[in-house]
């Protein structure tokens, strides 16, 4: 089907540039004409490949003869000069129709190459991600189990207990992992279903907040989010993960004694959310890879949690990026474009 | 106490069994939809847990829907992580609440327990005349909101939000539950209204979130929930 399609493609330009050709035929010399129909030959030739480019050539060589050559609608050619150059015409057609079609099979395999190279990178992290990160939990919960059957009866009741905390708390370290790997897997596919609606920032920033005094019971985040900072339209589940990722990572690198900012702020067209913290600077070389899959720094689990923030706030057609914090510190900002009725 | 566990993985309904055992209950287990609705038209339960993927027809949608048809026995669907548009059917199609999968089994005693000591008195209620949690207090006969014992001006609309909230303490209520309750049926799409109101609603509380100081708490993608009273 695709190659009738590009066949017919071919012949239909052939005909159409004649009868313009044809139409004009008193004020063209024979060099506009041949030239005219290279063209065409090389148009067939980079958007249809090799053998319809060779059919545009074999058509516009008898069509330039028989409709544009004196004397008109015969094969039959007067001048033997204008005989030369309707074969030197073909060959140059047929020769750069041949050239620009190699030309596109070559730029469509090194594209697909650069492809495929990527996909291969991420399939090797992604393999040593659950070789190496998702075996770890699932050797503990394993061997705490069978130690448990083993020993349960002369084991100490405190120790029976340590034991059994430290399998739920792999499991939720596990469970946290494979859902990592998978909203990474659906970014990067594409493939992730977005709910969106009008909402506020603020509030994805109190969630956040409030998780993190269920966990830490402490109070480690700082919330400023003036008036002036619009709802504006987003996934709420989908930004809440990409927020919280980015505060534990800020609170990983937090001094004990100080809170981490999340702010909000409304600039030009877009409202954007600061998280601040006043750890270590970030180096050069690590900002660059910082946001890739499976890159970890010293404190990190599995390396997603920051390429999952920025695949979500990407899939919100915002940006995310990290600056540093004034004193010291990273200070990772997102921005959401504002919706059309908040404007 | 008797409870139906309806899960399509028989090492979950064991697990749970022997769990929910250990909490003093007593437990009966089903493995898909159909066995589930025969059981519970033929026994006197006072609780179901129900896995929302069956994996067969009847899914646990169906099932929830069907037993609301004929009975308001207390409903908690099991679900998973991402599955937001399933928890809110769900609620919408009359489940009293949802657990995320995987769950701890004291988390899920939990709710069991706040599920069962509020159904006696629902929908009634008409006997509350405040409510009280931390530094709030909503007299609900004077239409008052005292936050650290200084009054708070809330709109009619806020203030009927709030006590909508507040009156099902501890319970999920959706977006269309409460547009439903606080703005009428014809309001049921308009569901950045709630945010709106809920947020002016929080500001005037003096909610601080980073200080566990939160009377409304956010069930991201499904809809609120009042802290629970205990």
């Amino acid at each position: 089907m695709g190659r009738l399609r590009a066949y017919t493609i071919s012949v239909l330009l052939t005909a159409a540039t004649t009868l313009l050709l044809w139409g004009l035929r008193a004020e063209l010399t024979p060099a506009n004409i041949s030239l005219i129909y290279l063209l065409i030959v090389l148009v067939v030739a980079v958007s249809q490949g090799t053998r319809p480019s060779l059919l545009a050539s074999l058509a516009s060589f008898l069509c330039f003869n028989f409709f544009l050559v004196k004397p008109f609608y015969t094969f039959h050619v007067a001048d033997p000069r204008e005989l030369i150059d309707l074969f030197v015409f073909f060959a140059c057609a047929s020769l750069t129709g041949q050239l620009a079609s190699y030309a596109r099979i070559q730029a469509e395999r090194a594209q697909r190459s650069r492809t495929f190279e990527e996909a291969d990178r991420l399939k090797t992290a992604l393999l040593h991600a659950v070789s190496h990160d998702l075996r770890t939990p699932i050797t503990i919960i394993k061997t705490s189990a069978s130690s448990l059957l083993t020993f349960y009866t002369t084991l100490p009741e405190n120790e029976r207990v340590e034991i059994l905390r430290g399998i739920e708390t792999e499991a939720d370290h596990l469970n946290k992992m494979v859902g990592n790997l998978l909203d990474i897997s659906r970014l990067q596919a594409g493939a992730l279903q977005m709910n969106r609606t009008i909402n506020s920032l603020e509030e994805v920033a109190g969630d956040v907040a409030a998780r993190v005094w269920q966990l830490t019971h402490q109070e480690r985040i700082y919330i400023c989010f003036p008036d002036s900072v619009p709802l504006v339209s987003f996934d709420y589940g989908l930004i809440l993960q990409a927020l919280s990722n980015l505060v534990e990572n800020a609170l990983r690198y937090e001094p004990s004694d100080q809170k981490i900012d999340i702010c909000g702020e409304c600039m030009n067209k877009e409202v954007r959310v600061f998280v601040r913290n006043h750890g270590p600077t970030i180096s050069l070389e690590e900002r660059k890879i910082l946001f890739e899959p499976f890159f970890h720094g010293a404190g990190g689990n599995i390396g997603l949690g920051l390429a999952i923030a920025k695949g979500i706030v990407e899939a919100h057609s915002g940006r995310l990026w990290v600056e540093d914090t004034p004193g010291g510190g990273a200070t990772f900002i997102f921005s959401l474009p504002l919706t059309v009725e908040a404007l | 106490m008797k409870i139906l566990v309806v899960d399509d993985e028989t090492q979950i309904c064991r697990l749970l069994k022997t769990g929910l055992n250990g909490y003093g209950y007593e437990v009966l287990t089903a493995t898909n939809g159909l066995d589930a609705l025969r059981i519970a038209a033929q026994q006197k339960l006072d609780l179901i847990i129900l896995d929302i993927n069956l994996g067969s027809e009847p899914d646990g949608l169906d099932v929830c829907s069907q037993i609301r048809g004929w009975s308001a026995v207390p409903i908690i669907m099991l679900s998973i992580r991402s599955d937001e548009k399933t928890k809110v059917a769900s609620l919408d199609a009359g489940a009293d609440d949802y657990v995320v999968k995987p769950f701890g089994m004291e988390e899920l005693s939990a709710r069991i327990r706040a599920i069962l000591r509020r159904a006696p008195t629902e929908p009634a209620g008409s006997a509350v005349t405040e409510i009280r949690v931390g530094d709030l207090l909503i007299d609900l006969v004077n239409r008052r909101v005292l936050v650290e014992g200084d009054e708070v001006h809330l709109t009619p609309t806020e203030y009927d939000l709030l006590r909508v909230l507040a009156m099902h303490s501890g319970k999920v209520m959706t977006h269309k539950m409460l547009l439903n309750e606080v703005w009428g049926p014809d309001y049921a799409a308009m569901d950045n209204y709630v945010r709106v109101f809920v947020n002016q609603i929080r500001k005037k509380l003096r909610e601080n979130p980073a200080r566990n100081v939160r009377y409304i708490i956010n069930e991201p993608g499904v809809g609120y929930r009042f802290v629970e009273i205990e």
